[in-house]
């Protein structure tokens, strides 16, 4: 399995090559490295769900990069400047970014992948999967109609499709397309706020997802009876959930905060609206998946070994996303 | 301001000790007696510092938070006896306890709205966690989602203000909003946590389904947040509330007396409290929206007032709780024959219930009943119908549950502690003894 490492590496250089060209052609290599490496990291030659999952991947990742391709040789070719027709292929371009990173009208590949994945892929799947097409989406000509569009399909399909949901892995994604409506509505405005929004969101759903996984639990049921740690482990668990959901005392409600200013700045009073109203209903489902918890009383099996995970360095890491936004506002003074 | 916030914080980790909760109770009643002697005599904030600061409302207000959450300790004793999760317990009491304080005294009204969200979660982790049926969730949700409903349009409209105006401290908050929909936006929150007729569903749901000291914070000061934001925030919206605020009066005058005749026909105790504070709480909101002198002292007054006294029946309900293991009123009677003097206590929150003198509830309905009669004489009519059916109900909680004969299915019983005649000692004391020295609780505006 050591070839993962390789390819891991070979996944981050082709993030970095993508967001860091300067040329478009550039920018499609980069992507193209990052697809073909997250291939061999998803598959697994003991899971039938896995390579089923990475073949999915494949398919729809080769056909958003060929429409990125196929947008940028037609922009670059001189008769688009005659005959004005380069917001057409603009779309086109976002279009591919958007199935890229999963937001909504383009996202039906994303829940149903995330449920062949492990923890570790999903994390990546998760954050750092998403930041090459946000980042080529802010050098995009944003044209605020379709984002609009995008950023509603995005709150209210995630909300809707969210709520029946049992596995903890379809959550995460449905969750994922929520905060992607949040951090579209921040590139089409600030960057900077998609930044703090994208650190912070991928901050918190790596300390969850990293319990999930310590904890091998993939669906809401299994909780009743893997949450049997640590009362205060279990509790800073559960409030990590109302951090993503972006209540207020938690970090997960600075970005929220911020990219609803940069909002109601540039007189958005709508959009901010429906965003706030359908990122309860995601509030709901993570309130849900929490109950376990809050219920304080536990379900003790007796031919049930606990797994062993390591408490110490969980409180921290749950301590930064629970407590910071007292110290968050730090932040402005080193980026 | 900073040393009492360093004073609750450093109970975060006295809270994790084995042990030590009647420590944590004792220095709850330490911190309310060292809050109490830097009394706030007007509307000039004192003990500026960082964002917080108080004016007499505000310290009205926390003083009544640091005293109901002592009490809240000295009711949920059972919690410690049977072990309950107490250490926990004690920590996200003390949280409750440091955002309610946050809340009252912050001077920043997006500081202000943070804090006011912040004590949804500590009250929902004492909803959720340590009550008694597995209905707890749906109330837990309620209560969430009723307030995060109304209170992100509030956060947009906070922005919105901020925008226009460039500040957002109280101080400065003093530009007329000619608005309907700003008025909305920003009021519906306090609307729903005070809670007027028609969006109180939560409340009764809520308080059937927490323990104690979550029945005891809810109506001893999270409604009274509704009140306070209100008191705030009506000066902004003077101009739009001359126009509309006859429509949510109405709503609440009306909506109280149906209250009232609901409270005639509940079978739970706890119930029957939670809707007589829905009733007392549509006073406190159309005296508050007659915008008038009268009708912002006499909300404060009642605001205290109501929170000592209801919080207070709780606790009565939950002592015959514990010994019944029932709040049906069917089985919760002929309860003087077993504690004659816990009788007593019923007997004297139930007549502070109905106002009678000298409650501090009285003084709040004399208030309010000026502010509004001065505002139009039609409120008449109902003040005279709520003012009768809430001693109809206080009559009905009391008489039913002290007289009539035993239930038959009582196995053990222990008579009153000298914990629980404490508990409502310090309930009933504040709660009489106060009227003496009321001018100055009218002198905050």
């Amino acid at each position: 399995m050591y070839y993962k490492l390789l390819f891991f590496n070979s996944l981050m250089i082709g993030t970095l090559i993508a967001i860091s060209s300067y040329s478009w052609m550039g920018m499609w290599m980069g992507l193209e490295i990052n697809l073909l490496s997250m291939i061999p990291l998803i598959s697994d030659n003991k899971n039938m769900m896995a390579s089923e999952a990475a073949l999915k991947y494949f398919i729809i990742q080769t056909m958003a990069s060929t429409l990125l391709l196929f947008s940028i040789i037609m922009m670059s070719m001189k008769f688009m400047y005659q005959m004005n027709l380069i917001t057409y292929f603009n779309l086109i371009f976002n279009t591919s970014l958007f199935i890229k990173m999963g937001a909504a009208p383009f996202h039906f590949w994303f829940p149903e992948m995330m449920e062949g994945l492990n923890w570790l892929n999903a994390i990546i799947m998760l954050t750092w999967q998403k930041l090459s097409p946000m980042v080529l989406l802010t050098y995009s000509n944003t044209t605020s109609m379709y984002l609009i569009l995008t950023i509603m399909f995005s709150m209210m399909i995630s909300g809707i499709m969210g709520l029946n949901q049992t596995s903890l892995r379809k959550i995460m994604a449905y969750s994922s397309i929520n905060h992607i409506g949040w951090m579209i509505s921040s590139i089409m405005l600030i960057e900077i706020v998609w930044f703090y929004y994208f650190i912070i969101y991928c901050i918190i759903t790596i300390n969850i997802s990293i319990m999930f996984m310590k904890l091998n639990v993939f669906h809401i049921n299994q909780l009743y009876i893997s949450m049997n740690y640590h009362i205060l482990l279990k509790l800073f668990f559960a409030l990590n959930f109302m951090s993503l959901g972006g209540l207020p005392p938690f970090l997960g409600f600075f970005p929220k905060w911020l990219t609803i200013q940069t909002l109601i700045q540039s007189n958005m009073y709508s959009i901010a609206f429906i965003m706030i109203l359908m990122t309860l209903m995601t509030l709901f489902f993570y309130l849900r998946i929490t109950f376990s918890i809050l219920l304080l009383s536990k379900a003790v099996l007796t031919f049930y070994t606990q797994p062993k995970i390591n408490t110490n360095y969980i409180m921290a890491f749950n301590f930064i996303t629970l407590l910071s936004l007292i110290f968050v506002t730090l932040m402005f003074n080193f980026l | 301001m900073m040393k009492f916030i360093f004073m609750m914080l450093m109970l975060v980790p006295l809270s994790c000790i084995k042990k030590s909760y009647w420590f944590n109770q004792y220095m709850y009643f330490f911190i309310t007696f060292m809050f109490g002697l830097s009394f706030s005599f007007n509307y000039l904030y004192m003990n500026i510092s960082y964002f917080m600061g108080y004016d007499l409302l505000s310290f009205m207000m926390i003083l009544l938070s640091l005293w109901i959450c002592s009490l809240m300790l000295l009711a949920s004793e059972s919690i410690y006896s049977k072990n309950y999760f107490y250490n926990l317990f004690l920590l996200v009491m003390i949280i409750l306890l440091l955002s309610l304080v946050m809340t009252f005294s912050s001077l920043n009204l997006f500081i202000f709205y943070l804090f006011f969200e912040f004590s949804l979660i500590p009250t929902l982790l004492l909803i959720i966690g340590w009550g008694y049926q597995p209905e707890r969730l749906q109330a837990g949700v309620y209560l969430l989602f009723y307030t995060l409903f109304a209170s992100l349009p509030m956060m947009i409209s906070i922005f919105y203000y901020y925008e226009k105006f460039h500040s957002l401290d109280f101080f400065f908050l003093c530009y007329d909003v000619k608005s309907f929909l700003l008025f909305m936006c920003m009021n519906m929150v306090f609307f729903i946590k005070m809670p007027m007729f028609f969006v109180h569903l939560w409340l009764p749901k809520a308080h059937v389904e927490a323990p104690v000291a979550g029945s005891m914070i809810l109506a001893g000061v999270m409604l009274k947040l509704g009140g306070y934001g209100l008191m705030r925030l009506m000066n902004i919206f003077l101009t739009v509330g001359l126009q509309v605020n006859y429509i949510f009066i109405t709503i609440s005058m009306v909506g109280g007396f149906f209250v009232s005749l609901m409270c005639l026909r509940q079978v739970d105790i706890k119930a029957l409290i939670a809707y007589s504070s829905v009733a007392h709480m549509g006073l406190v909101l159309s005296g508050i929206l007659t915008l008038s002198y009268w009708g912002m002292s006499g909300a404060l007054v009642m605001m205290i007032a109501h929170g000592l006294c209801s919080s207070g029946l709780f606790c009565l309900a939950n002592i015959s709780y514990e010994r019944l293991n029932s709040r049906s009123i069917y089985l919760n009677k002929g309860l003087i024959n077993l504690m004659p003097m816990m009788s007593m206590w019923w007997f004297l929150f139930s007549c502070c219930n109905m106002a009678a003198p000298p409650s501090l509830n009285l003084l709040g309905e004399i208030i309010l009943i000026n502010s509004l009669v001065s505002w139009s004489s039609w409120t008449m009519v109902f003040l005279s119908l709520m003012s009768f059916f809430s001693a109809a109900y206080s009559l009905y909680l009391y008489s039913y549950s002290q007289h009539g004969k035993l239930v038959s299915n009582l196995y053990s019983f222990s008579s009153g502690f000298v914990r629980e005649y404490l508990l409502l000692l310090l309930h009933w004391l504040p709660l009489n003894i106060l009227i003496l020295k009321s001018e100055f609780l009218v002198l905050w505006l």
